[in-house]
């Protein structure tokens, strides 16, 4: 077998180790790479730093344990952002996974420290998915009856205040699933629309920013990096930005050397199923 | 039951609420808004109970092989019957260690399956997406383009990312851009045929 045959079948089992190392490599020895700021992520910094003290903000937790990688440190971000400027929060979900994950994250972010019911609030899990979005827009206290920890929303004083969606100033949606019935929801009701998504999405969430139905995003953990950057409160966004760039750089590689050795052993005819 | 209450009922109920949603959406009805609110609230309701039903639903099919003892199958039914049990008392009951359980082994088991799938995404752009023809180059060129756009460290190289990012912004965005138009179209399609009663899937009909 020839050295190209070789590269070509190359065991996957390599691949696996190398992507490992390259992914342990960076938190054991931080190569501090450059984290440049895009221009999504400027324009979610800008809405939720341009509030005034005791603006009531909203973020959704629309994931489970998968994606919390992924997302989780977006609803940190700016949740710690959040806390700095003296905002209320008020945190619901409308995906199962998320109401144990919102308790986790505001705890992490340091609201702890504020008073429950008073600052911030946790609603819990609202069924329905689009359906339940569309009445906790026009009526949050006509959907949920009691938050997170079962107090009747009339107990609860920073409910006083919040009605509908226009009782916000600001409103990121979190989720590893469809971003349109969230916009479709939640944008064009005079509220700053702001998007918490995985990578994956993020061609998506350029249109709908191009198109002005969302403020900005934060695009993947990527996203999350740059707004630990803007807050200047680095956390496990921007250590995992070394991960991205070597393992994104990897796959490249990957993907031109695959073909470029199958090219060469399909032109070869000496090489079993070559031309 | 009567087929008048197993389909036609359930489609003159949904036909009617489509219609009052669909026209009180564009013509103001007084006393309008507190309907569609209502609904709305009924639709949640409704929804919880389905979260119900499909928790029994699950309890009744791996109940079924665990008594019957099905080869290869019955102690899959058991683990996710004890996982259910478990995370339900301790919600109930211990609220601590159902957080515990929820942050260290729900949260850890789903991101390892995703890590899991995410080693198989590297192997299988090495061993599977080859350039076969021209448009597996073009799919190539942008799976590249994008890869290099998203990492962090190639918007310190002048021009690096850009390619990446117009292909995203332009015709990335023009393409999904259409993409959601014609899903629009399909789905006001699917709510005409709804209305006329043609889609009956939800009443157990075989459309």
């Amino acid at each position: 077998m020839s050295l190209l045959e070789k590269i070509d079948k190359l065991d996957r089992r390599i691949i696996f180790l190398i992507l490992l190392l390259l992914c342990f490599f960076p938190v054991l020895m931080p190569l501090g790479l450059p984290v440049p700021v895009s221009p999504a992520t400027t324009s979610a910094y800008n809405a939720l730093a341009t509030l005034k003290p005791n603006d009531v903000i909203c973020i959704t937790f629309d994931y489970a344990g998968g994606s919390a990688a992924e997302l989780y440190p977006q609803n940190l971000v700016i949740l710690k952002h959040a806390l700095k400027l003296n905002l209320r929060a008020v945190a619901v979900s409308f995906s199962v996974g998320g109401l144990e994950l919102a308790d986790q994250c505001l705890a992490e972010a340091g609201w702890g420290s504020k008073t429950y019911g008073v600052d911030y609030v946790n609603l819990g899990f609202v069924s329905g998915t689009e359906t339940g979005m569309a009445a906790f827009v026009k009526d949050i206290q006509a959907t949920i009856s009691a938050d997170a920890r079962g107090t009747p929303l009339s107990q609860i004083p920073l409910m006083n205040d919040v009605k509908n969606i226009n009782s916000f100033k600001y409103l990121a949606f979190t989720t590893s699933t469809s971003q349109d019935m969230y916009v479709r929801q939640f944008s064009g009701k005079g509220v700053p629309i702001i998007g918490c998504i995985q990578s994956l999405y993020f061609s998506v969430l350029q249109v709908y920013m191009g198109s002005g139905q969302i403020v900005g995003f934060l695009n993947g953990l990527r996203g999350s990096a740059e707004y630990e950057v803007m807050i200047k409160e680095l956390g496990i966004g921007a250590i995992s930005m070394d991960q991205a760039s070597l393992t994104h750089w990897f796959a490249v590689l990957l993907l031109i050397m695959g073909n470029i050795t199958s090219y060469f052993v399909r032109k070869n005819p000496r090489v079993k199923g070559g031309k | 039951m009567s087929n008048f209450m197993r389909t036609q009922f359930p489609i003159a109920i949904f036909i009617i609420c489509q219609f009052y949603i669909f026209f009180e959406f564009f013509i103001p009805i007084p006393g309008g808004p507190a309907l569609t609110s209502l609904l709305g609230k009924w639709v949640v309701c409704v929804s919880n109970f389905a979260l119900l039903l499909g928790a029994l639903n699950l309890i009744r099919f791996h109940g079924k092989n665990i008594v019957k003892q099905t080869k290869n199958e019955w102690y899959h039914g058991a683990i996710i019957l004890v996982s259910m049990t478990a995370m339900f008392v301790s919600g109930w009951f211990f609220k601590p260690l159902y957080t515990w359980l929820y942050a260290n082994i729900y949260t850890g088991l789903n991101t390892a399956l995703m890590c899991y799938v995410g080693f198989y995404f590297y192997s299988a752009m090495y061993k599977t997406f080859k350039v076969r023809n021209f448009e597996s180059f073009i799919t190539l060129f942008a799976c590249i383009t994008m890869l290099i756009a998203n990492a962090p460290i190639s918007g310190t190289v002048w021009g690096l990312a850009d390619i990446g990012i117009w292909i995203a912004n332009v015709p990335g965005s023009g393409a999904w851009r259409g993409f959601l138009m014609s899903a629009a179209l399909g789905m006001f399609a699917v709510a005409i045929r709804a209305a006329m009663g043609l889609e009956r899937a939800y009443t157990g009909g075989s459309d």
